[in-house]
Order: structure tokens, then C-alpha cells, then sequence
């Protein structure tokens, strides 16, 4: 509990008070002073009250990736009784490497007892890696503004930060590594809209032969379709940086690590065949959104020395 | 979250029409307001043009499209206001109090007028405060009472509003900044504007009132009074001087205000009719004609032991009344009592008498309103008696001095004298026939026709023959002495108004007296009253019923507001600690009290006596006594906050990782390492490197270090019981510590 400003003026205003009772031997005063320190009583009291009861879960509404802000919402509620909470406000805990934003704390103005109340937040954090929330910070200034009250409450909880996708321009033609993260991306044999007909070549798969046009141009013709979205195929690699001091290497690494988080997630968002290359690790194919998270985790808990973040 | 997410989905612009919420502040508000104007206006402080200035400015502060003014104007009219206040302190020498009032009424006004946000009822609800702190040194009226009431509860409530008002622009400026915030906004606080809310609020004010009453009378009092004067002006009561013209006690008897209340019972504790009674106050014996003064005073200053207050009658002496007085706070240091006292008591040091019959506190008064007990034997009015005696055969220095008469008295007055007397049998029959001749041939009248005179007397008794009470006794006592008969007059009161409701006598200053006594050798003082009888008494036959119980309840209160709030201080709480220990002890408190010695009219003879102090060591003991349990209290609450709800194995986690932290960050700083300790065990235990060590020596306990720790948390600060793995691995871990184990930096 510490005093707000206007808090601090109040009780400066009641310690002059105090001397003046003192020196003076006025009652008045006396029964000034002794408002003054009813309302300090009852302000302890009840912004204890207005705190006790309240209980908080975070949620998390999407993937947390560093450098974006992460929605979500805390969800507040209030055990049965009769004593609501009052002008609450919600902060994480801030911890090592866990800068938030001030997006991540919340006023709430009303909750009635036995009731829930969703507040929605977001949370920033600067860093990949695994982030563990501690817990929130539960304060409120009810009921006068005299005193900041306020209760850590225990909400442990680990959080794995993707890294931060850094737009690029994906490179279409095979065998190209730009910034050790290489793509490759074919553009015939697709399943989309139809662009034409064309001689059937040796080795072409068989079903695309247009049957009936064959048949009448006495030839094999196979039909000519433009590459549908779902069937593109996106390789992503990361390798360990060259030479260099450990600084360099290191913002090396994580270009690479932004770069490649950025082709995971736009090639899954085309619905490309999207495989991770990722030193040290097999290749992940990435089928579906659990295997686009568990790649963007791999990516998020890499190391530049081969070993997963702590 | 990307805005204020108190006022998502409510329009930004919208109207500036304020709901419920805001109306209920407003009336809030200007309670506040009113209860600071009202204050000023109770010490007088607020004329009929700030009264005005006050209203408008109030009444206009919730037209929200009112032209606020802008900064130069405001400028101007600050600096035209400052010019005002140094003229009126300069020149016209007013008190620096009243210009403080009229500063804090023009800030209120200013602030009342130019407020656009919520913060700024902070400021009001402030000004208001000073307002009232400022009436508190400025009155003692019971008016004040419940303007502090207002004031509290309206304040209680305002702030308790204002809050929730505030949260809302706070989370409106943490994610709009500075700008200001739309009023429709604040239709957020709408479905708040409800009966339980409201209920709750206003059962709020009344808890801060309960709350303030048990502090104030729990907050101990040091009695360091600096000024113990005050700023409060004394009563003037005229007529009890050491010198007083004719005519002049005439002046008081047109006021109505109180002078003192006294309760007045008889040997049986019963309480005794005083309506008929004369309250002795000062005896004059010297007069030139125009004026009545003392003669060359015999004053004897005695000393007392008792400075606590009375505790019983006086020992030994016979008494049939006893008069529990409290005055007013007068310009006067007189007495007053009924018939001749044997026995005072009171919180006073000192007392000088006149021929041990008058009473004076001596020098500056200690208490502004004196409260003391008189123990009195009414004198022997037995006429046969009486009339066995000759007055003018009393001790020879006493006639000396009670028959004085002016140099230039007009044989006119021995004519009246001898010829109202004549036929007297004896000196009392000429006494009552002199009485009888005043009362039935002279009209009276507050009208002084009589003071324009060269001799007042004269032309009172042959010319006007009309006049009030000093008049009368006056002419009696001068022609008493022309007959050689000692006599004096005395100022008093005569009576009062018995209030049912305190069951006391209220003497007012419409009661003032004046009346004459005569000595009588064996007898004493003898009260003789030429005064008609009719004009006694009258303004209580001419009160209607129903007022006069309500005047009953309000002087009631007044004197409930004294005895409980103004009066209250070290001696009073001295007093109810002295009684509850009394009452537990199954003693007597009465008898428990001694080291008291009452002062006695006799006691003039004595050499005064040196009074040992006695109230600095109750003091001292009722101030250990008051703050102890505060002290222990303190003491308590700072322990159970520090061990709250510790379990022994919590509390043996909490040492160990005290420990830990320190040999962590010894260890880190011997290896070089980054030692920084401000932070938390927690914080080092997600370090890379304590990890490692963990793995290295405990690899199936330490997988997680920061586990040990969130294990400790959920123990200590929330509701899980702590695990023994965690303790067990604490201690292994502060036993590695201190052996110093090796870490891989």
C-alpha cells in the first residue's frame, strides 16, 4: 500500500492538522483530525476488501510472437458474498527477459460479487524464447484515491514467443539461399483454373491427357492448368552463420530466424507444403497449424549454439 | 487491446448530456461546495455578495456550456482580487483570517466556475476542507456541528464517486493520452447509477462519522495548548466591572444571549426551584452620584489544592444548596452564586475574594468557560429576628465604608428618607417601608429618562419616576444611607429559565439585576428588593409552549455540544479512564480521588499553601495508558503481517532462500560473474547458468530451479501447501551453497 499524490496531500494536510490539534488544544480540530484518520482507516479497509475475493486468469487468444502484440484477455471474477471489487487494475508481473506493454494492463470499473467479467489485453513481448508469466498485479485506488492497494496474485504460466516474422520477398528460383534461409517454390502441375491444352511430353503424369481432344487430333494432348494455391511447396532453411564475432553472428542468427518464421507462416497461409530445414533437427514437414507452431517453436527455442533456449 | 477498454462500443462523440452518474456527482458536488460556503457564512465571513457570487457560481457550475472565461480575463480579475485583499489589509486593517476567508471564497468560486474536468472536484472538495478547517478556529457555535457533518458525509461521498469517474479517464488517457475525454464517455458509469450504489455510498459517509467519533474521543490530548485563548471574543456582560455608571446593567437586559447555566439542588440531591432567587455577582459600596465602583478592595488571593474538580461537599460544614455553574466565556471574572457560599470548587488554582464574600478568578482565565460548584447556606430571615437589631450598630469600619454617600447629595434625599420612614418602628420596618414605597409608586421601564439628569437619583425619585432595576436599588441603598443603615448594591441575576429538557437553570442577560443588601449585625447580608415585582420574570410568561420546548432542546444541545466536544480533553479522558478503572476494580471513584482541599471562605485567613501537582503524572499515565494498546496493536498487526499464516516449513523455505540469495550472489561476484543484487532469488534462478548448475548437481530434483521457487510461491502467497520436494531440494541446495559448489559461468 503505498499513498497516491493526492494521497500524500491529504495526509500532509492531516499531520498539519495534527500540530495545529496539538498546539491549539481545539476540539474542532481534534474532530477534523479525527475524519481525516477515519477516512484513512476505512480507505485500508475497504480497498482490501474491494481486492480480496478477486481472482484473475489469463488467456491467451493467439500465438505470442515477439515484437507484436498478443491478444487476449483476463478474465476476472469475484467469489460470492456481498463486497464487489471496485476500480480495479490489472498489471503482469514483470520478470527477466519479459518486457511488456502497458497494453498489458487493464482497468476494470465493476465487478459484482459472484460474478465474471472478461477484460480484454494484449501483450507485447520483445523477445523469442520461453517467457514465463508470473503473475498479475491486482491494484486499486477505491474507494478515495488515498492509497495504491495492491496484491500479487500467483499465475505462473510459460509462454513461447515465436520470433518475430520479418517480411521479405520469398525467392522463386531453386537453389537460391538468401540470408541462409532458402525457398523453393515449383510453378507448373497445378490443379487450378484451366489455361489451356498442350502436347502431352514423356514422363508427364498420364492423367492430365485430355482424352477426347486426343482423340480427335489423333495425338496425346494433356491439359494445361495454372498452379492451385494448396499446391506450391516452400522449404525453409536455417543454417548456422559463418564466420564472425559472436555479436554478428548472432544478429545473423536471428535475421534468419525472423526471415524463416516469416516463410513458415506465409507459406502455411498459402497452403503450400512448407518444410523447416533447421540445423541440428530433422526436417519438419508442416502439414497443418500444429505443425506450423510446433516449427515456429523449434524456431523460437533455437540457439546459436545448437541448443534449445532454456 | 487497442483503446479504452472501458468505453469500447460507446460513441466518442457523443452528447454532452451527463446520465445519472454525473447528475448524482454534480448534487454531490455542490454539497460539498455549499457545506464550505455555509461555514464561511457561519464565522460571518460571507456577506450577501459573496453569498450571491457563491450561489450564482454554484448553480452555474453544472451548465456545461457556460463560457468558462478565458486565462486573461481570469488573470485580471486574480490580480483586481489581490489588489482588494492588500487594500482591505493595508488600509483598512482587516484581521488576516478574514482576508484568508475571503481568498479561499474567491479561489472556490474560481475553481467552481473554470472546472472542466473531474480532477478538479479533488480541488474543490480541498478548498471546501480549508473552509471548514479555517471555521474551526474561527467559532465555537453548534451550528458548526452539523455544517462538519454535511461537509464529511458530502465529502465521503464525492470522492467515493469521483473514483470510479477518474478510473475512467485514467483508462481513457492510457490509451488516448493527454486529449480530453468525451463527455458521453462517462454513460459507462450509467448502469452504476443504482440504488445499490448509492446505498452503499451513503452508508459510507456514516461509517466515516462512527469512525470519527471513536477517534475523536480516542486521540489522547496532550493539553500543549499554544493558544489556549483561541480566537473566540469574550461575552461582554456589563455592569460587573469594578466600576459601573448608572444606568448601565440597563443595557444588558435587552439581550437575550446566555450568561450561565446552573443546576441547583438542595442537601437531598433533589433539584431546588430557582426561579425566585438571586444569583450574587458583584457588591458595589462606593458611589459618587453617577456611578457605583469598590472602595479601596480588601482582596485576598486563596489557593487550592484541588485542580481537578470537585469530589464532594465541603467536610464539617452545614450547607442546603449546591449549584453546579458553567459559564459562558464572559469578559468578566466574577462568581456568581446564590447566598453565602462555605464552600468552591473548581478547576482553578486561585480565587480572590472581598471580605471573603465576592468571588474573582484572578488574571487570565484559564478555561474559556469556567465551570464550578458552589456549596451555600441561605441567610436567617427570620423578621422577628431581624427586626431585634439595629443595622447601625455594625463594626465601626464596616459603617465607615457602607454608608458612604456622594459629597453633593441633596438634602432632597434625607427629606424622602425620613418622611417614607416615618412611623417605622424599627430599622427593618423602615427598610421594608422604603421597599414597599418604591415598588408600588414607581413604574418601571428600561427607558434611562432619569440619566440626562445632573443627579439621576433625584430626578428618578421626584421628577421621572421611572427606571429599571439599578434605579431602584440605587435610590434604596442611597437612602438607607442617608439613615445611617449600612447597605450596598449588588449586580446579579435575578432567577432564570428552567430548561426541563437538561433539567438546569438558564441565566440569560435579560436576567441581569440589581438589588440591595443591608448587614445586620448578627446576621450578615440581608437582600432587600425594591424592584416591582411584576417586571421579574416576564419573558418567560410571554413564551408560547411549543417554543419554548424547542428553545429547551436547542440550548440542550448547545450545552451537549460543550460539555461532550468542546470541553472534552486530557482532564475528561483522565476522568473516564479513572471511572472504568474504577468500575473494574469494584472501587469507589469518588473515594479513589484524593489530595483535595476545598476553598473556604475562612481559608483567607490561612497562608496560602503551596499545591503540589497532581495531573502531570495522571497525564502521563492516561497518555501510556491511550497509546499503549495502539503501540501493541501496531506491534501485532506488523508481526502477523510479517509471518502471516507461515507454516514452519514456509518459514524455513523463506530462511533458506534468504540464504541462497546471498551465497548466489557472493559466488557470482567471487567467479566475476554479473552480481546484481537487486534482484530477486527468483529472477537469478532463470539464469542460463543456475540451470546448469542445477543439471550438474541435482539432475533429477533441479531439472527446473525456478520450480523450487514457484513451489515457495504458491505456498507463500497463495493457497497450495509446500510441497517437501521443494523443501528438501532448498536444503540441499543451501548446503551446496555454503560449501561453495562450482558453477559454469
Amino acid at each position: 500500500m503505498r499513498p497516491t499524490t493526492e494521497g500524500w496531500i491529504f495526509l500532509a494536510s492531516g499531520f498539519a492538522v495534527l500540530l495545529a490539534a496539538v498546539n491549539t488544544g481545539n476540539n474542532l480540530l481534534y474532530l477534523v483530525l479525527a475524519t481525516m484518520l477515519s477516512m484513512v482507516a476505512l480507505s485500508g479497509i475497504l480497498s482490501e476488501l474491494a481486492l480480496r475475493g478477486t481472482r484473475v486468469q489469463r488467456r491467451l487468444d493467439e500465438p505470442a510472437f515477439a515484437g507484436r502484440v498478443t491478444r487476449g484477455r483476463w478474465c476476472v471474477s469475484r467469489r460470492a458474498g456481498w463486497s464487489p471489487g471496485l476500480a480495479l487494475r490489472l498489471e503482469e508481473l514483470r520478470g527477466p527477459h519479459l518486457e511488456l506493454d502497458q497494453r498489458a494492463a487493464a482497468i476494470l470499473l465493476y465487478v459484482r460479487a459472484g460474478q465474471r467479467q472478461d477484460l480484454p489485453a494484449g501483450w507485447l513481448f520483445s523477445r523469442r524464447g520461453r517467457h514465463r508469466l508470473r503473475g498479475v498485479r491486482v491494484s486499486t485506488t477505491w474507494p478515495f484515491g488515498i492509497f495504491v492497494k495492491s496484491s500479487n496474485l500467483l499465475l505462473s504460466e510459460d509462454v513461447v514467443v515465436f520470433p518475430e516474422p520479418r517480411e521479405h520477398e520469398l525467392v522463386r528460383v531453386p537453389g537460391t539461399t538468401v540470408g541462409g534461409v532458402r525457398t523453393q517454390r515449383p510453378q507448373r502441375g497445378g490443379d487450378g483454373d484451366f489455361l489451356g491444352l498442350s502436347e502431352h511430353r514423356p514422363g508427364e503424369d498420364p492423367r492430365r491427357i485430355h482424352w477426347r481432344s486426343s482423340a480427335r487430333l489423333a495425338r496425346l494432348v494433356s491439359v494445361e492448368r495454372s498452379q492451385s494455391p494448396r499446391s506450391g511447396r516452400v522449404e525453409v532453411w536455417v543454417q548456422q552463420p559463418g564466420a564472425g564475432t559472436r555479436g554478428e553472428r548472432w544478429m545473423l542468427f536471428e535475421e534468419q530466424l525472423s526471415r524463416a518464421a516469416f516463410a513458415l507462416c506465409e507459406g502455411a497461409r498459402d497452403g503450400s507444403e512448407v518444410v523447416l530445414h533447421l540445423f541440428g533437427h530433422a526436417p519438419v514437414v508442416v502439414c497443418d497449424r500444429r505443425g506450423l507452431y510446433r516449427s515456429l517453436e523449434a524456431l523460437a527455442l533455437a540457439r546459436l549454439d545448437g541448443q534449445e533456449a532454456a | 487491446m487497442s483503446s479504452g477498454q472501458l468505453t469500447q462500443g460507446l460513441p466518442v462523440s457523443g452528447s454532452s448530456h451527463s446520465g445519472g452518474f454525473l447528475r448524482a456527482l454534480s448534487l454531490v458536488r455542490l454539497g460539498v461546495v455549499g457545506s464550505g460556503f455555509l461555514s464561511l457564512a457561519l464565522v460571518g465571513e460571507l456577506g450577501p455578495v459573496g453569498a450571491a457570487v457563491a450561489l450564482v457560481a454554484a448553480l452555474g457550475s453544472g451548465w456545461e456550456d457556460r463560457h468558462r472565461g478565458s486565462p486573461d480575463l481570469w488573470l485580471r480579475v486574480q490580480l483586481a482580487f489581490l489588489a482588494w485583499l492588500a487594500f482591505a489589509y493595508g488600509v483598512r486593517g482587516v484581521h488576516s483570517l478574514s482576508l484568508l476567508a475571503q481568498l479561499l471564497l474567491f479561489v472556490q468560486v474560481h475553481r467552481l466556475w473554470s472546472r472542466k474536468n473531474s480532477r478538479d472536484d479533488l480541488y474543490l472538495c480541498f478548498i471546501a476542507f480549508a473552509q471548514v478547517l479555517l471555521a474551526s478556529l474561527l467559532t465555537i457555535h453548534v451550528a458548526f456541528l452539523f455544517v462538519f457533518m454535511a461537509f464529511a458525509i458530502t465529502t465521503t461521498w464525492c470522492l467515493t464517486l469521483n473514483r470510479l469517474v477518474l478510473v475512467v479517464e485514467e483508462d481513457w488517457r492510457q490509451h488516448h493520452g493527454m486529449t480530453e475525454l468525451p463527455s458521453g464517455r462517462f454513460r459507462i458509469l450509467d448502469p452504476l447509477a443504482r440504488w445499490p450504489l448509492f446505498v452503499s455510498v451513503a452508508a459510507l459517509g456514516f461509517v466515516v462519522l462512527a469512525g470519527t467519533v471513536a477517534l475523536f474521543f480516542a486521540l489522547p490530548r496532550m493539553q500543549a495548548s499554544m493558544f489556549s485563548e483561541g480566537f473566540l471574543p469574550a461575552i461582554h456582560v456589563s455592569g460587573f466591572a469594578e466600576r459601573v455608571r448608572l444606568g448601565e446593567l440597563g443595557a444588558i437586559k435587552l439581550s437575550d444571549a446566555p450568561v450561565f447555566r446552573a443546576e441547583v439542588k438542595d442537601s437531598q440531591g433533589q433539584p431546588v426551584d430557582a426561579g425566585d432567587v438571586y444569583w450574587h455577582g458583584l457588591a458595589l459600596d462606593r458611589f459618587d452620584g453617577r456611578a457605583w465602583e469598590l472602595s479601596e478592595p480588601s482582596r485576598t488571593v486563596l489557593h487550592s489544592q484541588s485542580a481537578v474538580g470537585f469530589r464532594g461537599p465541603p467536610p464539617g460544614r452545614d450547607w442546603t444548596l449546591r449549584q453546579d455553574i458553567r459559564l459562558e466565556p464572559l469578559d468578566s471574572r466574577v462568581l456568581f452564586h446564590l447566598a453565602t457560599p462555605v464552600g468552591i470548587y473548581g478547576s482553578f488554582r486561585a480565587l480572590e475574594t472581598i471580605d471573603g464574600d465576592g468571588y474573582y478568578l484572578p488574571g487570565s482565565l484559564s478555561e474559556k468557560r469556567p465551570s464550578y460548584t458552589v456549596y451555600s447556606t441561605p441567610p436567617d430571615r427570620d423578621p422577628a429576628r431581624l427586626r431585634a437589631q439595629d443595622p447601625r450598630r455594625g463594626p465601626p469600619e464596616l459603617l465607615a465604608r457602607q454608608t458612604q454617600l456622594p459629597r453633593d447629595v441633596s438634602p432632597r434625599l434625607l427629606e424622602i428618607a425620613e418622611q417614607w420612614t416615618e412611623g417605622a418602628s424599627s430599622p427593618l420596618d423602615g427598610i421594608l417601608m422604603i421597599q414597599q414605597r418604591l415598588r408600588t409608586d414607581y413604574v418601571y421601564s428600561l427607558d434611562q429618562l432619569a440619566s440626562a439628569s445632573a443627579d439621576p437619583l433625584l430626578s428618578f425619585l421626584d421628577e421621572v419616576k421611572e427606571g429599571h432595576c439599578e434605579y431602584y436599588a440605587s435610590s434604596m441603598t442611597v437612602l438607607l444611607r442617608t439613615l445611617g443603615i449600612p447597605s450596598r448594591l449588588v449586580n446579579g441575576f435575578y432567577g432564570g429559565t428552567w430548561n426541563p429538557v437538561g433539567r438546569y437553570w438558564l441565566v440569560r442577560q435579560l436576567d441581569a439585576h440589581s438589588w440591595v443588601e443591608v448587614h445586620f449585625p448578627d446576621v450578615g447580608w440581608v437582600v432587600f428588593d425594591p424592584t416591582p415585582q411584576s417586571s421579574l420574570g416576564l419573558q418567560d410568561r410571554i413564551d408560547l409552549r411549543l417554543v419554548s420546548r424547542l428553545r429547551a432542546w436547542a440550548d440542550y444541545g448547545t450545552v451537549l455540544w460543550r460539555d461532550v466536544l468542546l470541553d472534552y480533553g486530557m482532564s475528561s479522558q483522565v476522568d473516564l479512564l479513572q471511572r472504568a478503572v474504577s468500575r473494574l476494580l469494584g472501587g469507589d471513584s469518588s473515594s479513589s480521588w484524593r489530595g483535595w482541599r476545598p476553598v473556604r471562605a475562612d481559608d483567607s485567613k490561612l497562608p496560602p499553601t503551596e499545591s503540589p501537582n497532581r495531573s502531570l503524572p495522571w497525564s502521563w499515565l492516561a497518555a501510556f495508558l491511550l497509546l499503549a494498546p495502539a503501540l501493541f496493536l501496531g506491534i501485532a498487526f506488523w508481526r502477523r503481517r510479517s509471518h502471516r499464516a507461515l507454516a514452519p516449513e514456509v518459514g524455513e523455505a523463506l530462511e533458506l532462500l534468504a540464504g541462497l540469495r546471498n551465497d548466489w550472489a557472493r559466488l557470482a561476484s567471487d567467479r566475476g560473474g554479473a552480481s546484481d543484487g537487486t534482484r530477486t532469488l527468483k529472477e537469478q534462478s532463470s539464469f542460463r547458468s543456475w540451470a546448469v548448475w542445477a543439471e550438474q548437481e541435482e539432475p533429477q530434483r533441479f531439472a527446473d530451479a525456478g520450480a523450487l521457487v514457484d513451489g515457495y510461491y504458491a505456498a507463500r502467497f497463495g493457497s497450495e501447501t509446500l510441497d517437501p520436494a521443494v523443501l528438501v531440494g532448498l536444503r540441499a541446495m543451501r548446503s551446496s551453497a555454503r560449501r561453495g559448489f562450482s558453477i559454469r559461468w
